[in-house]
């Protein structure tokens, strides 16, 4: 169920992305203020939220898929778990790689 | 007859070709999201940091990629791969609530349209800027 | 004698607004093996005559008592009370609910006839032809898919039944994924296509709740996942053939 929240919420990004991204496109002024905008610590924040919902879904994803292969079917406790522990990891990684971007 | 048609069920093999694509194309998008954050993000922060340009993201930079051949093809495919892998995703969560037949159908049409209209506007964005 | 409390949802008496309300019943358990069902028995023999529940076998063979308890889908012969020796309202209570998704008859009672129609929907699959138990489920998975009951805890447990009502549900599945072992050809490929869309193999979310409550080891998900398999497969095979006679 947390992958259907996850793509839902990933598909309204998705057309928010679009939209800015094409208005931001308009020229190099635009982009610009456009950009300075999103480097705000705020939207720092916010991405590494987004990274991690695309983390969760790309791995929730591949899990399952896996399973659905044929890999796992009789330990499908820990393949949750592990995939859980991979996405948290990663997560983890980006924020930490992104800190010096929210406190500057 | 009623018996017959209810005996003969079968699925449209439609919904087959749409939740397997749907796979495909989250595998793909996988690989194509990857390079998106990397070109995009990761890419150009490390220029900055390295001292290459003075801000973490630059039109000019961005300009440029869209000059090669190689970077326009990966974003249109992400453009197209990333709007059908999503609205069918949404398609799939609205339909499974069941709506009336004449319902689905609307469901359907207005996730196609929505798709269209978004891919026309981006292409049309990223044409004005290459010109 | 320790004791435990029921909280039964009783269902079907009319009334105002023909709501499905909780009754409470105290029943005394006099051994450690004592099951659910039991109490149901002592309830309706001692308490209230017109408690309705469905049992025969009595030893998790026949698939009638099915019911949920605090929740959880179990057969009620096969659910052993934890009764302790505080009585009156200190007594553990817990909760009896009829499955979901089946349409109540009344009280714990529920009607089958959607499981029996699902495996109508499947061509060339007869609920009739109940393959025999074979013993070896410990052993080999797919044999154990042959061992089901059609007790329907699975069908009650799972969230895609739950949130649509054309969905075939696992133990349908089972059956198409066992009818698949047994035969080949024209029938085989009619079971595939029926079973490759939305509202069959391809719509499990594999999310293991069928497996979890099924009292026969049948492991429904991983039958589905098979199946899933085989659809893919017979798909593309059509696909293949199509360009190939096309020429494309
Ligand atoms: S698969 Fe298991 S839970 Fe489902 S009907 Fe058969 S025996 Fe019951
Ligand atoms: S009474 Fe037969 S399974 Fe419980």
């Amino acid at each position: 169920m947390l992958q259907r929240v996850s793509g839902l919420l990933l598909a309204g990004y998705l057309f928010f992305h679009l939209g800015v991204i094409n208005l931001s496109l308009a020229g190099a002024e635009t982009f610009d203020t456009v950009t300075k905008w999103v480097q705000h610590p705020v939207f720092t924040v916010l991405d590494n939220l987004l990274i991690a919902l695309v983390l969760y879904h790309a791995i929730n994803g591949v899990r399952v898929m896996l399973l659905e292969t044929g890999f796992g079917l009789r330990r499908q406790a820990s393949m949750f778990w592990i995939s859980i522990a991979a996405t948290a990891g990663i997560a983890a990684y980006m924020l930490y790689l992104n800190i010096p971007l929210i406190f500057r | 007859m009623a018996e017959l048609s209810y005996r003969k069920y079968e699925a449209p093999s439609g919904e087959f070709w749409l939740w397997f694509l749907q796979r495909v194309t989250g595998l793909l998008l996988i690989a194509l999201v990857l390079l998106h954050g990397w070109f995009n993000h990761f890419a150009q922060i490390d220029a900055f940091e390295a001292g290459l340009q003075d801000e973490p993201v630059v039109f000019s930079v961005v300009a440029d990629r869209l000059t090669r051949v190689g970077f326009i093809a990966l974003d249109l495919a992400l453009l197209t791969l990333v709007l059908f892998h999503g609205l069918n995703g949404v398609r799939t969560v609205l339909l499974e609530w069941r709506p009336a037949a004449r319902r689905r159908r609307a469901v359907t049409r207005s996730l196609i349209g929505i798709g269209v209209a978004a891919w026309v506007v981006t292409f049309i964005a990223l044409v004005v800027l290459i010109l | 004698m320790k004791q435990i409390t029921l909280q039964i949802l009783r269902t079907g008496y009319g009334g105002e607004d023909d709501r499905s309300r909780w009754e409470r019943f105290d029943v005394p358990v006099p051994t450690g093996r004592s099951t659910v069902l039991d109490a149901l028995i002592w309830a309706r023999r001692h308490t209230d005559p017109t408690l309705a529940f469905r049992n025969a076998c009595r030893v998790g063979m026949c698939g009638t008592c099915g019911v949920r308890v605090d929740g959880r889908e179990t057969l009620a012969c096969r659910t052993y009370l934890q009764p302790s020796e505080t009585s009156g309202s200190d007594a553990p209570e817990i909760r009896i609910e009829p499955l979901r998704i089946l349409p109540i008859v009344q009280d714990l009672i529920t009607d089958r006839a959607p499981l029996h129609a699902a495996i109508d929907r499947l061509p060339g699959v007869s609920r009739d032809d109940e393959p025999a138990s074979t013993g070896t489920q410990a052993t080999d998975p797919d044999a154990a898919a042959r061992d089901c009951i059609l007790c329907g805890l699975c069908v009650s447990a799972c969230s895609v039944a739950g949130l649509n009502p054309g969905f075939l549900g696992p133990a349908a599945l089972v059956r198409a994924s066992v009818a698949l072992d047994a035969r080949g050809g024209p029938e085989a490929a009619g079971v595939l296509d029926a079973v490759g869309g939305s509202d069959g193999a391809t719509g499990c979310h594999t999310l293991f709740e069928c497996t979890a409550v099924c009292p026969r080891g049948v492991a429904p998900t991983v039958a589905i996942q098979r199946l899933k398999r085989r659809v893919v497969k017979r798909q593309l095979g059509r696909l293949l053939r199509t360009s190939s006679r096309t020429g494309g």
